[in-house]
Protein backbone atom coordinates (compact mmCIF):
# COMPACT_ATOMS: atom_id res chain seq x y z
CA UNK A 1 0.00 0.00 0.00
CA UNK A 2 1.48 3.26 -1.10
CA UNK A 3 1.63 6.50 0.84
CA UNK A 4 2.19 8.61 -2.22
CA UNK A 5 -0.51 10.43 -4.09
CA UNK A 6 -2.09 9.41 -7.33
CA UNK A 7 0.03 10.41 -10.32
CA UNK A 8 -1.93 10.93 -13.52
CA UNK A 9 -0.69 12.04 -16.90
CA UNK A 10 -3.15 14.35 -18.63
CA UNK A 11 -2.94 15.01 -22.34
CA UNK A 12 -4.16 18.07 -24.14
CA UNK A 13 -3.85 19.55 -27.61
CA UNK A 14 -4.51 22.74 -29.48
CA UNK A 15 -7.37 22.51 -31.95
CA UNK A 16 -5.32 23.60 -34.96
CA UNK A 17 -7.87 26.32 -35.77
CA UNK A 18 -7.81 28.97 -33.04
CA UNK A 19 -4.84 31.09 -32.01
CA UNK A 20 -5.78 30.84 -28.34
CA UNK A 21 -7.88 28.51 -26.27
CA UNK A 22 -8.15 26.10 -23.37
CA UNK A 23 -7.15 22.51 -23.92
CA UNK A 24 -9.49 19.59 -23.37
CA UNK A 25 -7.60 17.23 -21.09
CA UNK A 26 -7.87 13.47 -21.24
CA UNK A 27 -6.29 10.73 -19.13
CA UNK A 28 -6.57 6.99 -18.62
CA UNK A 29 -8.69 7.54 -15.48
CA UNK A 30 -11.13 9.87 -17.21
CA UNK A 31 -14.24 8.71 -19.00
CA UNK A 32 -14.19 11.86 -21.14
CA UNK A 33 -12.19 15.02 -21.56
CA UNK A 34 -12.40 18.02 -19.25
CA UNK A 35 -11.55 21.69 -19.66
CA UNK A 36 -10.29 22.08 -16.10
CA UNK A 37 -9.22 19.98 -13.13
CA UNK A 38 -10.88 20.76 -9.84
CA UNK A 39 -8.87 19.90 -6.73
CA UNK A 40 -10.50 17.72 -4.07
CA UNK A 41 -11.31 19.74 -0.95
CA UNK A 42 -8.43 19.46 1.46
CA UNK A 43 -6.25 17.86 -1.16
CA UNK A 44 -3.18 19.06 -2.98
CA UNK A 45 -2.36 19.02 -6.63
CA UNK A 46 1.29 18.87 -7.70
CA UNK A 47 2.51 19.43 -11.21
CA UNK A 48 5.67 17.41 -11.76
CA UNK A 49 6.38 17.66 -15.43
CA UNK A 50 5.40 18.52 -19.00
CA UNK A 51 6.11 17.24 -22.46
CA UNK A 52 5.26 19.54 -25.32
CA UNK A 53 5.49 18.69 -29.00
CA UNK A 54 4.01 19.67 -32.35
CA UNK A 55 3.81 23.25 -33.57
CA UNK A 56 5.21 26.39 -31.97
CA UNK A 57 3.11 27.28 -28.95
CA UNK A 58 3.00 29.17 -25.69
CA UNK A 59 1.38 27.13 -22.92
CA UNK A 60 -0.09 28.63 -19.76
CA UNK A 61 -1.07 26.74 -16.64
CA UNK A 62 -4.03 28.72 -15.32
CA UNK A 63 -5.42 28.72 -11.81
CA UNK A 64 -8.89 29.65 -10.56
CA UNK A 65 -9.72 30.19 -6.91
CA UNK A 66 -13.45 29.90 -7.46
CA UNK A 67 -15.57 28.58 -10.28
CA UNK A 68 -16.30 32.11 -11.52
CA UNK A 69 -12.87 33.58 -10.78
CA UNK A 70 -10.68 34.82 -13.62
CA UNK A 71 -7.82 32.65 -14.81
CA UNK A 72 -4.45 33.49 -13.33
CA UNK A 73 -1.42 32.10 -15.13
CA UNK A 74 0.88 30.36 -12.67
CA UNK A 75 3.37 28.98 -15.17
CA UNK A 76 4.14 29.73 -18.80
CA UNK A 77 6.22 27.68 -21.22
CA UNK A 78 7.16 28.44 -24.79
CA UNK A 79 7.96 25.66 -27.23
CA UNK A 80 9.53 26.13 -30.63
CA UNK A 81 10.12 23.04 -32.81
CA UNK A 82 12.82 24.95 -34.65
CA UNK A 83 14.93 24.63 -31.52
CA UNK A 84 14.06 21.07 -30.49
CA UNK A 85 11.73 18.31 -31.64
CA UNK A 86 10.00 18.22 -28.27
CA UNK A 87 10.27 19.88 -24.91
CA UNK A 88 10.58 17.86 -21.69
CA UNK A 89 10.37 19.48 -18.28
CA UNK A 90 10.86 17.38 -15.14
CA UNK A 91 10.58 19.31 -11.91
CA UNK A 92 12.61 18.63 -8.80
CA UNK A 93 10.16 20.82 -6.93
CA UNK A 94 6.60 20.65 -8.20
CA UNK A 95 4.14 23.47 -8.51
CA UNK A 96 1.79 22.95 -5.57
CA UNK A 97 -1.83 24.03 -5.63
CA UNK A 98 -4.05 23.50 -2.63
CA UNK A 99 -7.72 22.62 -2.65
CA UNK A 100 -8.64 24.66 0.39
CA UNK A 101 -12.26 25.33 -0.43
CA UNK A 102 -12.79 22.56 -2.93
CA UNK A 103 -13.47 25.04 -5.75
CA UNK A 104 -9.91 25.61 -6.92
CA UNK A 105 -9.07 24.38 -10.37
CA UNK A 106 -6.42 24.53 -13.04
CA UNK A 107 -6.59 24.50 -16.80
CA UNK A 108 -4.10 24.52 -19.64
CA UNK A 109 -4.33 27.38 -22.09
CA UNK A 110 -2.48 27.94 -25.34
CA UNK A 111 -1.48 30.82 -27.57
CA UNK A 112 0.00 30.53 -31.06
CA UNK A 113 1.03 33.03 -33.74
CA UNK A 114 -0.06 30.53 -36.43
CA UNK A 115 -2.80 28.07 -35.55
CA UNK A 116 -1.50 24.51 -35.73
CA UNK A 117 -1.55 21.31 -33.73
CA UNK A 118 0.53 21.18 -30.56
CA UNK A 119 0.40 18.57 -27.85
CA UNK A 120 0.97 18.79 -24.10
CA UNK A 121 1.32 16.02 -21.54
CA UNK A 122 1.15 17.11 -17.91
CA UNK A 123 2.11 14.88 -14.97
CA UNK A 124 -0.12 15.73 -12.03
CA UNK A 125 -0.13 14.18 -8.58
CA UNK A 126 -3.23 14.34 -6.38
CA UNK A 127 -2.64 14.05 -2.68
CA UNK A 128 -5.44 13.56 -0.21
CA UNK A 129 -5.39 15.18 3.22
CA UNK A 130 -3.51 13.38 5.99
CA UNK B 1 -11.39 1.93 12.04
CA UNK B 2 -8.82 3.72 10.03
CA UNK B 3 -10.37 5.72 7.27
CA UNK B 4 -7.47 7.31 5.50
CA UNK B 5 -4.89 5.85 3.21
CA UNK B 6 -2.09 7.66 4.97
CA UNK B 7 -3.13 6.12 8.28
CA UNK B 8 -3.24 2.60 6.87
CA UNK B 9 0.37 2.54 5.76
CA UNK B 10 0.55 -1.27 5.59
CA UNK B 11 -2.06 -3.95 5.68
CA UNK B 12 -2.11 -4.99 9.35
CA UNK B 13 -1.57 -8.72 8.85
CA UNK B 14 -2.76 -10.91 11.70
CA UNK B 15 -0.89 -14.15 12.36
CA UNK B 16 -1.79 -17.32 14.20
CA UNK B 17 -2.52 -16.68 17.89
CA UNK B 18 -2.80 -12.94 17.41
CA UNK B 19 -5.75 -11.27 19.08
CA UNK B 20 -8.24 -9.08 17.27
CA UNK B 21 -10.51 -6.67 19.13
CA UNK B 22 -13.44 -5.09 17.32
CA UNK B 23 -14.95 -2.25 19.29
CA UNK B 24 -18.51 -1.06 18.79
CA UNK B 25 -18.74 2.55 19.99
CA UNK B 26 -22.55 2.56 20.11
CA UNK B 27 -22.71 -0.16 22.77
CA UNK B 28 -19.22 0.31 24.23
CA UNK B 29 -18.64 -3.38 23.74
CA UNK B 30 -15.79 -5.27 22.15
CA UNK B 31 -15.70 -8.63 20.48
CA UNK B 32 -12.43 -10.40 21.11
CA UNK B 33 -11.04 -13.08 18.83
CA UNK B 34 -7.97 -15.26 18.79
CA UNK B 35 -6.72 -16.09 15.32
CA UNK B 36 -6.48 -19.86 15.02
CA UNK B 37 -5.15 -19.61 11.49
CA UNK B 38 -5.64 -17.83 8.21
CA UNK B 39 -7.44 -19.40 5.29
CA UNK B 40 -5.20 -17.79 2.70
CA UNK B 41 -1.82 -16.23 2.12
CA UNK B 42 -2.50 -14.38 -1.11
CA UNK B 43 -4.58 -11.56 0.09
CA UNK B 44 -5.15 -9.04 -2.63
CA UNK B 45 -8.23 -8.74 -4.78
CA UNK B 46 -8.01 -6.43 -7.76
CA UNK B 47 -11.76 -6.17 -7.87
CA UNK B 48 -12.03 -3.86 -10.87
CA UNK B 49 -14.45 -0.98 -11.34
CA UNK B 50 -16.76 0.09 -8.54
CA UNK B 51 -20.24 -1.45 -8.77
CA UNK B 52 -21.85 1.50 -10.55
CA UNK B 53 -24.19 0.50 -13.36
CA UNK B 54 -25.01 2.38 -16.54
CA UNK B 55 -28.18 4.40 -16.07
CA UNK B 56 -27.94 4.40 -12.29
CA UNK B 57 -28.73 7.83 -10.87
CA UNK B 58 -26.46 9.34 -8.27
CA UNK B 59 -26.95 12.50 -6.20
CA UNK B 60 -24.43 15.30 -6.63
CA UNK B 61 -22.70 17.71 -4.24
CA UNK B 62 -24.24 20.60 -6.15
CA UNK B 63 -27.82 19.34 -5.73
CA UNK B 64 -29.80 17.33 -8.23
CA UNK B 65 -28.64 14.06 -9.67
CA UNK B 66 -26.68 12.63 -12.55
CA UNK B 67 -26.75 9.33 -14.39
CA UNK B 68 -23.84 6.92 -14.66
CA UNK B 69 -23.01 6.67 -18.36
CA UNK B 70 -20.33 3.99 -18.25
CA UNK B 71 -20.07 1.00 -15.91
CA UNK B 72 -17.79 1.74 -12.99
CA UNK B 73 -17.51 5.43 -13.77
CA UNK B 74 -18.44 7.98 -11.14
CA UNK B 75 -19.68 11.21 -12.72
CA UNK B 76 -18.30 14.62 -11.73
CA UNK B 77 -19.40 15.79 -8.28
CA UNK B 78 -21.44 12.65 -7.67
CA UNK B 79 -21.68 10.29 -4.73
CA UNK B 80 -23.52 7.12 -3.85
CA UNK B 81 -26.59 7.90 -1.79
CA UNK B 82 -26.93 4.30 -0.66
CA UNK B 83 -24.32 1.73 0.23
CA UNK B 84 -22.97 -0.62 -2.40
CA UNK B 85 -22.06 -4.29 -2.23
CA UNK B 86 -19.43 -5.99 -4.34
CA UNK B 87 -20.91 -8.83 -6.40
CA UNK B 88 -18.77 -11.86 -7.17
CA UNK B 89 -19.97 -15.04 -8.82
CA UNK B 90 -19.57 -18.18 -6.73
CA UNK B 91 -19.44 -16.54 -3.33
CA UNK B 92 -22.02 -17.46 -0.67
CA UNK B 93 -24.04 -14.44 -1.75
CA UNK B 94 -23.17 -13.61 -5.36
CA UNK B 95 -24.43 -10.04 -4.82
CA UNK B 96 -22.07 -9.41 -1.90
CA UNK B 97 -18.76 -11.19 -1.98
CA UNK B 98 -18.06 -10.64 1.73
CA UNK B 99 -21.42 -11.66 3.15
CA UNK B 100 -22.08 -15.05 4.74
CA UNK B 101 -24.43 -16.45 7.36
CA UNK B 102 -23.86 -17.95 10.80
CA UNK B 103 -22.66 -21.23 9.31
CA UNK B 104 -19.45 -19.28 8.70
CA UNK B 105 -19.20 -18.09 12.29
CA UNK B 106 -15.73 -19.59 12.68
CA UNK B 107 -14.34 -17.11 10.18
CA UNK B 108 -14.32 -13.38 9.79
CA UNK B 109 -12.81 -11.34 7.02
CA UNK B 110 -10.42 -8.55 7.90
CA UNK B 111 -10.49 -6.11 4.99
CA UNK B 112 -8.71 -3.00 3.82
CA UNK B 113 -10.53 -1.58 0.81
CA UNK B 114 -8.71 0.93 -1.39
CA UNK B 115 -10.18 3.05 -4.14
CA UNK B 116 -8.61 3.99 -7.46
CA UNK B 117 -8.01 6.89 -7.60
CA UNK B 118 -7.16 7.34 -3.95
CA UNK B 119 -8.80 10.73 -3.53
CA UNK B 120 -12.32 9.32 -3.80
CA UNK B 121 -14.33 9.71 -0.64
CA UNK B 122 -15.01 6.40 1.03
CA UNK B 123 -17.35 5.38 3.82
CA UNK B 124 -19.25 2.44 5.22
CA UNK B 125 -22.82 1.76 6.22
CA UNK B 126 -22.72 -0.74 9.05
CA UNK B 127 -25.15 -2.42 8.61
CA UNK B 128 -26.02 -1.56 5.03
CA UNK B 129 -28.64 1.16 4.88
CA UNK B 130 -27.71 2.77 8.19
CA UNK B 131 -25.71 5.99 8.11
CA UNK B 132 -23.33 5.79 11.03
CA UNK B 133 -21.10 8.84 11.00
CA UNK B 134 -21.88 11.39 13.68
CA UNK B 135 -20.30 14.41 15.34
CA UNK B 136 -21.19 15.60 18.83
CA UNK B 137 -23.67 12.80 19.45
CA UNK B 138 -26.43 13.34 16.91
CA UNK B 139 -25.90 17.08 16.37
CA UNK B 140 -24.23 16.62 13.02
CA UNK B 141 -24.60 13.69 10.69
CA UNK B 142 -21.40 13.45 8.70
CA UNK B 143 -20.24 11.23 5.88
CA UNK B 144 -19.13 11.20 2.27
CA UNK B 145 -21.94 13.57 1.28
CA UNK B 146 -21.00 16.09 3.97
CA UNK B 147 -18.01 18.31 4.68
CA UNK B 148 -16.31 15.78 6.92
CA UNK B 149 -16.67 12.35 8.44
CA UNK B 150 -15.35 10.21 5.63
CA UNK B 151 -12.19 8.48 4.61
CA UNK B 152 -10.30 9.01 1.41
CA UNK B 153 -8.57 6.21 -0.38
CA UNK B 154 -8.76 3.39 2.15
CA UNK B 155 -10.90 1.89 4.89
CA UNK B 156 -10.16 -0.94 7.27
CA UNK B 157 -13.09 -3.02 8.42
CA UNK B 158 -14.18 -6.45 9.57
CA UNK B 159 -16.88 -8.53 7.95
CA UNK B 160 -18.95 -10.64 10.34
CA UNK B 161 -21.49 -13.23 9.22
CA UNK B 162 -25.09 -11.99 9.02
CA UNK B 163 -24.11 -8.32 8.79
CA UNK B 164 -24.14 -6.66 5.44
CA UNK B 165 -21.91 -3.65 4.94
CA UNK B 166 -22.68 -0.89 2.46
CA UNK B 167 -19.75 0.86 0.77
CA UNK B 168 -20.15 4.55 -0.03
CA UNK B 169 -18.15 6.53 -2.58
CA UNK B 170 -17.91 10.17 -3.51
CA UNK B 171 -16.13 12.21 -6.18
CA UNK B 172 -15.94 15.89 -5.27
CA UNK B 173 -13.88 16.83 -8.32
CA UNK B 174 -15.25 17.85 -11.70
CA UNK B 175 -13.68 14.78 -13.32
CA UNK B 176 -15.69 11.83 -14.70
CA UNK B 177 -13.61 9.12 -13.07
CA UNK B 178 -13.08 5.56 -14.24
CA UNK B 179 -12.87 3.98 -10.84
CA UNK B 180 -11.32 0.85 -9.43
CA UNK B 181 -11.26 -1.00 -6.15
CA UNK B 182 -8.72 -3.27 -4.55
CA UNK B 183 -9.09 -5.23 -1.36
CA UNK B 184 -6.45 -6.57 0.89
CA UNK B 185 -8.05 -9.14 3.10
CA UNK B 186 -7.50 -12.02 5.46
CA UNK B 187 -10.05 -14.75 5.95
CA UNK B 188 -9.36 -15.49 9.58
CA UNK B 189 -10.36 -18.71 11.32
CA UNK B 190 -11.10 -17.50 14.82
CA UNK B 191 -12.35 -18.37 18.25
CA UNK B 192 -13.17 -16.34 21.31
CA UNK B 193 -10.62 -16.71 24.12
CA UNK B 194 -12.29 -18.65 26.94
CA UNK B 195 -10.30 -17.21 29.84
CA UNK B 196 -12.02 -14.09 31.27
CA UNK B 197 -8.74 -12.78 32.66
CA UNK B 198 -7.20 -12.98 29.19
CA UNK B 199 -10.16 -11.01 27.85
CA UNK B 200 -9.64 -8.43 30.57
CA UNK B 201 -5.93 -8.14 29.82
CA UNK B 202 -6.60 -7.74 26.10
CA UNK B 203 -9.21 -5.05 26.63
CA UNK B 204 -6.98 -3.15 29.03
CA UNK B 205 -4.00 -3.26 26.71
CA UNK B 206 -1.91 -5.57 28.87
CA UNK B 207 -1.87 -8.11 26.07
CA UNK B 208 -1.03 -7.07 22.54
CA UNK B 209 -3.95 -7.09 20.12
CA UNK B 210 -4.99 -5.44 16.90
CA UNK B 211 -7.85 -3.05 17.62
CA UNK B 212 -10.42 -1.95 15.08
CA UNK B 213 -13.17 0.51 15.90
CA UNK B 214 -16.17 -0.41 13.81
CA UNK B 215 -18.12 2.50 12.32
CA UNK B 216 -21.15 1.83 14.48
CA UNK B 217 -22.09 4.98 16.33
CA UNK B 218 -25.80 4.31 16.12
CA UNK B 219 -27.09 1.18 17.76
CA UNK B 220 -28.98 -0.84 15.19
CA UNK B 221 -30.83 -3.88 16.57
CA UNK B 222 -29.80 -6.00 13.60
CA UNK B 223 -26.17 -5.82 14.69
CA UNK B 224 -26.85 -7.25 18.13
CA UNK B 225 -29.18 -9.90 16.74
CA UNK B 226 -26.55 -10.97 14.22
CA UNK B 227 -23.71 -11.06 16.70
CA UNK B 228 -25.79 -13.01 19.21
CA UNK B 229 -26.69 -15.48 16.49
CA UNK B 230 -23.08 -15.77 15.37
CA UNK B 231 -21.25 -15.92 18.66
CA UNK B 232 -23.75 -16.13 21.50
CA UNK B 233 -22.94 -12.64 22.73
CA UNK B 234 -22.56 -9.15 21.32
CA UNK B 235 -19.40 -8.04 22.95
CA UNK B 236 -17.65 -7.65 26.28
CA UNK B 237 -18.65 -4.55 28.19
CA UNK B 238 -15.66 -2.21 28.09
CA UNK B 239 -17.14 0.17 30.64
CA UNK B 240 -16.32 -2.37 33.36
CA UNK B 241 -12.57 -2.39 32.92
CA UNK B 242 -11.95 -0.01 35.82
CA UNK B 243 -13.41 -2.66 38.16
CA UNK B 244 -11.32 -5.72 37.47
CA UNK B 245 -13.22 -8.23 39.63
CA UNK B 246 -16.58 -7.15 38.29
CA UNK B 247 -15.31 -7.17 34.72
CA UNK B 248 -13.76 -10.62 34.96
CA UNK B 249 -16.93 -12.02 36.55
CA UNK B 250 -19.06 -10.42 33.86
CA UNK B 251 -16.82 -11.74 31.09
CA UNK B 252 -16.83 -15.22 32.64
CA UNK B 253 -20.63 -15.24 32.56
CA UNK B 254 -20.62 -14.19 28.91
CA UNK B 255 -18.04 -16.81 28.01
CA UNK B 256 -20.37 -19.54 29.32
CA UNK B 257 -22.87 -18.54 26.62
CA UNK B 258 -20.42 -18.49 23.74
CA UNK B 259 -21.06 -20.44 20.57
CA UNK B 260 -17.43 -20.26 19.39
Amino acid sequence: MSNSGELITFRGATDGLALTGTMTLTADLLQSGVASIRIPKGGTLKIWGYRISGAKVKVDVNFKKLIASPDVAIETMSFDPALDSSMHIEKRKPIIIRGIGGRESISIGWAQSIAALSYVNVDIEFSTPA
Amino acid sequence: MSTNKKQITDFPVLRDNDYLVTFIPATKTSLVFRVITRANNYTKINYGPLPLAIGETLPTYDGGSVAVTETGTIPPRAYTGTGKSFPYTGTWDANDMFYTNEEYRDRIVHIVGETIPDWLRLGLEYPKGVKQYRYQRDNVITGIDKDFGFGQGAIETVQFPNIRQGWLFGNDTNLPIRTGMTFQYEELIVETPKDPLTIYEILTGQRKAHHIDLPISVQDPSIQIALKKNYGYYGFDTTLIKQKDLAVANYAAQIRGLII
